[in-house]
C-alpha cells in the first residue's frame, strides 16, 4: 500500500464529532453570533439568576455542577447527568436537536428566556476547551 | 413392559403433574401485598421515545401509575413541569401523550387526583407512611424528594419495589 492510500484511509476515518460543534458554531454565526469568548461561556455556565419558586439557585451549576468535566446530578429528583465537557463524555454536542432542546428548556428554566446565539455559541466554546 | 416400569411412569407423571400445580407467584406476606397495590406501576413502557424523553431528569415513571385525565394535564403543561421546563417537540410530545393514554390507570377517575404528582395520591402515602420522619424526603438530607425512586428502590427501573430491596439513605435495610 502506498502511503498516501494509507493516510487517505486514516482521514476519511477520523471522527466527525468535532464537526458537529463546528456546525452548532456556524450555524449560530449565521443568526447573528460574532466570535465566539470561552470565558463569557465560563461566567454564564456559573452566573447565579436569583432563586426558583422552591428557593433553589438557577444556575447551570445547580445541576451540572461547577466542573462540566465531573458528572452532574438533577437537583431534585437526584438523577446523575453525565459530563458536559466533550473531553469526558464523547457523546456531547454530536446531536444538534438534542443540543437545541436542551438549551430551550434549560436557559427557559436558569435564565428565564432563551439564549441567544452568542450565548449558545459561549457556552459550546468553553466547553469544548475543557 | 413389565409392572415396575409402568409404576415409575405413574410416579414421575404424578410428580410431573405435582411441580406443574405448584403456585408461581410469590407466596410470602408482602408480595401479595405489593400485587395488589404496585401492579399498577408495573408497566414502564420499552417505547424508546418515552425512555429518552421521559427518562431523562427522573425515572419514566410507569404510565399506570395515573390516570389518562392526569397525564394528559402533564402532557399540556410542560413548560412548567414541576417548575422546570420540559419542553418537547410536538410531534414527540404527541406520541408520548398517546402512549400515556393507552396505558395509564383506567380504575381511577380523573375527579379523585387532586394533584399531578404520583407522591400524592392515596395508595403512595399508605405506601410510604410507615417511614420515620428523619429517613423519608423532607427529613432526610440525603433523599430530598419522593421523585427519586431509585434511591430507596434500586430496582424501580424495572418496575421492582419489593420490601426486601429496599435500603433508606442513611437507614440501611428497610425493616418493618
Amino acid at each position: 500500500m502506498k502511503p498516501w492510500m494509507i493516510l487517505t484511509v486514516f482521514l476519511i476515518a477520523t471522527p466527525v464529532q468535532a464537526g458537529n460543534v463546528e456546525e452548532l458554531l456556524a450555524q449560530y454565526r449565521s443568526q447573528g453570533a460574532a466570535t465566539f469568548n470561552a470565558q463569557s461561556g465560563r461566567i454564564l455556565w456559573q452566573q447565579n439568576f436569583g432563586k426558583d419558586a422552591e428557593g433553589r439557585e438557577r444556575a447551570c451549576t445547580t445541576c451540572h455542577g461547577d466542573d462540566p468535566r465531573q458528572a452532574g446530578r438533577h437537583h431534585q429528583t437526584q438523577k446523575p447527568i453525565e459530563p458536559m465537557a466533550p473531553t469526558a463524555n464523547r457523546e456531547r454536542f454530536t446531536d444538534a436537536a438534542k443540543v437545541e432542546k436542551w438549551f430551550l428548556r434549560n436557559c427557559k428554566g436558569v435564565l428565564e428566556r432563551e439564549c441567544t446565539p452568542q450565548e449558545k455559541g459561549n457556552l459550546l466554546e468553553w466547553l469544548r476547551t475543557l | 413392559m413389565n409392572s415396575n416400569w409402568l409404576n415409575g411412569m405413574v410416579i414421575g407423571l404424578g410428580a410431573i403433574l405435582m411441580a406443574a400445580a405448584m403456585p408461581t407467584v410469590e407466596a410470602s406476606g408482602d408480595e401479595e401485598h405489593h400485587h395488589r397495590e404496585g401492579k399498577r406501576g408495573r408497566n414502564t413502557p420499552l417505547d424508546p421515545v418515552y425512555v429518552k424523553e421521559c427518562g431523562s431528569c427522573h425515572l419514566p415513571y410507569a404510565p399506570g401509575l395515573l390516570s389518562d385525565a392526569t397525564w394528559q394535564r402533564v402532557m399540556a403543561g410542560l413548560a412548567d413541569h414541576f417548575g422546570e421546563n420540559a419542553e418537547l417537540p410536538e410531534g414527540d410530545r404527541a406520541h408520548i401523550a398517546r402512549l400515556l393514554s393507552a396505558h395509564a390507570d383506567g380504575r381511577t377517575t380523573s375527579g379523585r387526583e387532586t394533584s399531578l404528582r404520583i407522591s400524592q395520591l392515596p395508595w403512595f402515602t399508605r405506601e410510604h407512611r410507615q417511614i420515620p420522619a428523619r429517613l423519608a424526603p423532607g427529613g432526610n438530607p440525603r433523599i430530598t424528594s419522593w421523585s427519586a425512586c431509585q434511591e430507596c428502590h434500586p430496582r424501580a427501573a424495572s418496575d421492582s419495589y419489593a420490601e426486601r430491596e429496599i435500603r433508606l439513605p442513611g437507614g440501611g435495610k428497610w425493616q418493618e
